[in-house]
């Protein structure tokens, strides 16, 4: 299976594709064909100058029309990875100030709402504060969604620093559990909690740690059937604290799995069961994870369901 | 006698927003939407408490805070920032040069920001 992975990822042509780049602009394929012409060219000089040719001369001349033409394919790959740092630039300030300039109208509109709530809120009719929940319900979603942006785009620029304290990480998953309950309540999850005795304090930013919980338990039930279990487990893993959350949801398919932490990617099962997500969930819970010395990972099995785990180190280390 | 906050924000769906809300709890507001303004009516109007939005026209919002908190007259007034910029640095910088406390617009619901700015006043 591994094998296969390997060979799937030789295929040049269609990882340009996936990048959008041409051929010629392809670091990997210019690599490749610089690697074929420096073997190709050593093995014809050899051959050339052992069978054919007695001149130093041509064999000079011929040493350096290869050097030449090493050098125009060098310059082609510089210029192909000054242009795939110039994109990436470009997509993270497009991130930065795109987010930056929503997050103003967004609170416009979430105050307003909050005022028609406050000044009509009793006098409404039915139908009409049901169109209001609708709106703020959604301007919720969006400045969810734009606080996520604005994440990758700091965890991309390098500028996310975690503050490391020591904190009881136990009460911290009860907390992200009780904020959940309402959600798991309405499609009949339970959710349990098991912790060993006597854990020693996470060593982390706990602000940044309750974010990877939430990430992680809001996938959990979004994507499980109703009446079903999630279990939450806290355990000592050597020196570090080990959490996992296990659900029995409809699971990723394997196809799908090494690209789960990839940003913005959405697999298929995921869409089946829900459509909306954004796909930057896991990457974010495992970029604040490791910038705080841990580590995550998961297992799973489609249909059967899923178990997310992360470590984080703790205050003895 | 009504006590008096200065509102400092150039937007006009958050001014009309939280002001009005404001009013509603009893509070006179003072309405300013670019920094020069709002340093000339912190001085004539002497409010007993500044919102202080940090993206603001003319003079940016640091600026003004550095000048209200330099000013024998207006340096004891309690000053909150309500912004949209939460880069750790922006926080730092604007505790440092005295704000009392600093919001993020976008974390808050409109009630939660009223009780945290009664809680200063």
């Amino acid at each position: 299976m591994d094998l296969i992975n390997f060979l799937k990822d030789l295929n040049i042509i269609n990882s340009c594709k996936r990048r959008r780049l041409s051929l010629w602009q392809c670091p990997q394929f210019i690599f490749l064909l610089m690697g074929l012409l420096i073997i190709f060219s050593l093995l014809l000089a050899y051959f050339l100058a052992n069978r054919y040719i007695s001149d130093p001369l041509i064999v000079n001349s011929l040493v350096f029309v290869l050097a030449l033409v090493l050098m125009i394919l060098n310059y082609l790959i510089t210029n192909s990875f000054e242009k795939l740092a110039e994109v990436l630039k470009i997509k993270s300030d497009f991130i930065s100030i795109v987010s930056h300039q929503l997050r103003t109208p967004l609170a416009s509109l979430r105050w307003s709402f909050d005022a028609l709530d406050k000044r009509l809120g009793p006098n409404l009719q039915n139908e009409i504060a049901e169109y209001l929940n609708l709106l703020k319900e959604n301007v919720e979603k969006m400045n969810e969604l734009v606080a996520s942006l604005l994440i990758v785009s700091r965890i991309e620029e390098g500028r996310l620093p975690s503050l490391p304290e020591p904190f009881d990480l136990g009460q911290l998953l009860e907390k992200v559990i009780s904020n959940f309950r309402i959600y798991a309540q309405a499609k009949e999850i339970k959710i349990d909690f098991l912790k060993e005795n006597n854990l020693p304090p996470a060593l982390a930013d706990p602000r940044q740690i309750e974010q990877v919980m939430s990430n992680l338990l809001d996938n959990a039930l979004k994507y499980s059937q109703e009446r079903t279990l999630v279990q939450v487990r806290l355990i000592k893993f050597g020196k570090f604290l080990k959490c996992e959350v296990e659900d029995q949801g409809f699971g990723i398919n394997r196809a799908e799995q090494k690209y789960l932490f990839n940003k913005f990617f959405r697999g298929e099962s995921a869409f089946r069961a829900q459509t909306s997500g954004s796909g930057l969930g896991l990457f974010i819970a495992k970029s604040i994870v490791e910038r705080n010395g841990g580590q995550m990972g998961f297992f799973s099995k489609q249909g059967a369901g899923s178990i997310f785990w992360f470590t984080l180190p703790t205050k003895i280390n | 006698m009504k006590k008096k906050i200065l509102f400092i924000e150039d937007e006009r769906a958050l001014q009309k927003t939280l002001g009005d809300y404001l009013k509603s709890e009893g509070y006179k507001v003072i309405s300013a939407f670019d920094g020069e303004n709002a340093l000339k009516l912190a001085l004539s109007e002497e409010p007993d408490l500044i919102l202080l939005d940090l993206v603001i026209p003319k003079i940016t919002g640091f600026e003004v805070l550095e000048k209200l908190k330099n000013d024998q007259k207006t340096k004891s007034i309690p000053v909150i920032v309500l912004t949209n910029l939460e880069q750790p640095s922006d926080i730092d910088r604007a505790l440092a040069l005295g704000a009392t406390t600093y919001l993020v617009k976008a974390n808050y619901s409109l009630e939660e920001v009223v009780e945290k700015i009664k809680s200063f006043i």
